[in-house]
């Protein structure tokens, strides 16, 4: 079930060469027809690279300002959503763990739905932030008044806390939201990229590459995991400041993911279990491969998001859970037959 | 007694309840010391204190001078190893992958692979409980005697000088205890100290070469299992009454039950 130094490295170099080329076929694929040299030409000409002359204005604009932020936005957060799933899951020892467990996305929600009726759309992404840190700090203090982080009391409040968020978003939305802002809600609640720019692409990659690469470091730590919290300790790691330090860095990075893509549920559940499948349970090996398989993921389902329906756009969100329960399903299957 | 671990005056409190109560005992290198004592004793919780598991009210354990719970951790790590009470756990790695998280605190984080070091410790540790064919099982796949053999190789992988061990026979039959016993011996002898907890006395009387007896969070007796072992013993910590023999053959004590003594016989 574990990879050799060679086969991992051949995994890794096989996934990034996926996922560039999922970046650069995500963005030819559209109601304008683009090439892929097309593609390239014209990052090369913004990177400052010499090359061919690049492409009208029309179609640079949507190469470079349509659809090149928003496939960067879908990779950067499946990345991040996964990452943040594996590590969740070996924190809590919970394989039902994801980013959103803790309270994190009903918070988000609440924030932006607060900050939708109060007329400040435009701040909405800071809402959810806003929302996501709070409760995620709440979920925290209970946990820590009930005792100390173990895992089934960091689950337990975390419940708890999305219960009442929920509670409080469905009352806001119920008591005060009118067509419009309904189905702005609606659709962020659900999840969706569109209309993503570079601004966003920018906090999503930088929240991916302060917080979420440092994490990698942590996947040794991880593994000591395996046996609870008295086995790791007794292998040299610091239970307390290891568990505090990652679920304030997969709190900060998941808020940061929500607050661009909205509640994009399954990825951080499903990636990390198909990627064991395939790695074993090593985190040193998985969690590399489980970012690199979640930004490739998440870009084919925003391309199918954007163009199933074309004109009209599904709430990615959608598609990732109609693929991740069936996707889910299996996987339990097989570790049913491995194990 | 230097050489080994000393427990001073070790106090231990979880909450109002007291688990350990002024404990004095110790466990010399090149010895295998047995703790025995009834359910609830405290033979856990002083295993536990030692590696900082859980945190000292009052007194010191020291190994080889040194004071363990205050030292850094990732050097007691590479120094000392301890076997838990195995429960349920739901761990998708193989065999050989639980071994090696007994290197975890000799690598680096930049290390992305295992060191030749680790995997020669790894194979050792395999070898030394006669798992080697088994590495690549799924550790879900094995059965609770050879899981229980996985988790005294993962702390052999430490390469430890203190070796802790809370009832490691547990779950396994009478040949694989004598295995892993015989397993303890022969690493106390190459010059580790070893301290195990242990339930069957019998047991304990043949392989133990020193005897900590534990009961209701004091240390009530230390000494070799044939100065400790007497009736009256039984009688007070475990309200037994037995009569205790000479093994035919080793001459060790062994232990024939009569059987339980009543409350007020006590």
């Amino acid at each position: 079930m574990s990879l050799n130094r060679g086969p991992q490295r051949a995994l890794n170099g096989a996934l990034w060469a996926l996922l560039a080329l999922s970046l650069v076929l995500a963005v030819t694929l559209g109601p304008a027809d683009i090439a892929a040299t097309e593609v390239w030409q014209t990052i090369a000409h913004h990177l400052g690279l010499p090359g061919e002359v690049p492409v009208t204005r029309l179609r640079d604009a949507i190469i470079w300002d349509l659809r090149l932020p928003r496939v960067l936005v879908a990779a950067g957060i499946g990345a991040g959503l996964a990452l943040c799933g594996a590590i969740m899951q070996a924190l809590t020892r919970n394989p039902l763990a994801d980013p959103y467990l803790l309270g994190l996305s009903s918070g988000a929600a609440l924030g932006a739905v607060v900050f939708l009726l109060i007329g400040a759309a435009l701040l909405m992404p800071l809402g959810a932030f806003a929302g996501a840190g709070a409760a995620m700090a709440l979920t925290l203090l209970i946990t820590r008044l009930l005792g100390g982080a173990t895992p089934s009391r960091a689950i337990l409040s975390g419940i708890a806390i999305s219960a009442l968020m929920s509670a409080a978003t469905s009352f806001l939305i119920f008591w005060s939201a009118t067509g419009d802002s309904y189905r702005e809600i609606l659709s962020w609640l659900m999840g969706s990229l569109s209309g993503s720019g570079w601004a966003d692409a920018g906090v999503v990659l930088a929240a991916v590459l302060v917080l979420g690469v440092p994490m990698l470091f942590a996947g040794r730590a991880l593994d000591a995991f395996a046996f609870g919290d008295a086995a790791a300790a007794t292998l040299g790691v610091d239970v307390a400041r290891l568990r505090w330090l990652l679920l304030g860095a997969t709190a900060l990075l998941t808020g940061s993911l929500v607050a661009v893509g909205g509640a994009i549920g399954f990825v951080g559940l499903i990636v990390p279990h198909v990627v064991r499948l395939a790695t074993g349970s090593r985190h040193r090996v998985m969690l590399p491969v489980a970012m690199l398989v979640g930004a490739s993921f998440m870009v084919w389902t925003d391309t199918a998001a954007r163009s199933l329906f074309a004109p009209r756009e599904l709430p990615v969100g959608i598609i990732t859970a109609l693929l991740g329960a069936p996707i889910f399903l299996l996987v339990l299957l097989r570790y049913r037959r491995v194990t | 007694m230097n050489a080994g671990l000393v427990f001073s005056d070790v106090c231990v409190r979880a909450g109002s309840a007291v688990l350990l109560d002024g404990v004095n005992c110790g466990a010399e290198a090149g010895r295998l010391t047995g703790l025995i004592g009834p359910n609830g004793a405290g033979k856990s919780s002083l295993l536990k204190a030692a590696l900082a598991l859980v945190p000292l009210d009052h007194g010191s354990i020291r190994f080889k001078s040194v004071d363990l719970p205050t030292m850094p951790r990732r050097a007691r790590a590479r120094i000392s190893a301890l076997v838990e009470q195995s429960g349920l756990a739901e761990v998708h790695l193989s065999a050989r992958e639980v071994v090696q998280l007994g290197r975890i605190p000799f690598q680096s984080v930049w290390q992305s692979a295992p060191s030749p070091e680790d995997d020669a410790a790894v194979d050792a540790a395999l070898a030394a409980v006669g798992m080697a064919p088994l590495g690549a099982r799924a550790y879900q796949s094995l059965s609770g005697g050879e899981q229980q053999r996985l988790h005294v190789a993962r702390a052999l992988a430490q390469e430890p000088q203190l070796l802790l061990l809370d009832e490691p026979t547990n779950h396994l039959d009478i040949h694989a205890q004598f295995a892993i016993l015989e397993l303890l011996r022969q690493r106390a002898r190459a010059g580790a100290t070893v301290l195990l907890a242990i339930h069957d006395l019998n047991l304990a009387a043949s392989f133990c070469d020193e005897l900590i007896v534990l009961a209701g969070g004091r240390m009530v007796a230390q000494g070799t299992p044939e100065t400790v072992l007497t009736p009256a013993l039984l009688r007070s910590v475990y309200g037994v009454s037995a009569s205790v023999l000479t093994h035919p053959a080793s001459g060790r004590p062994l232990i024939a039950y009569d059987g339980p003594v009543l409350a007020d016989a006590r």
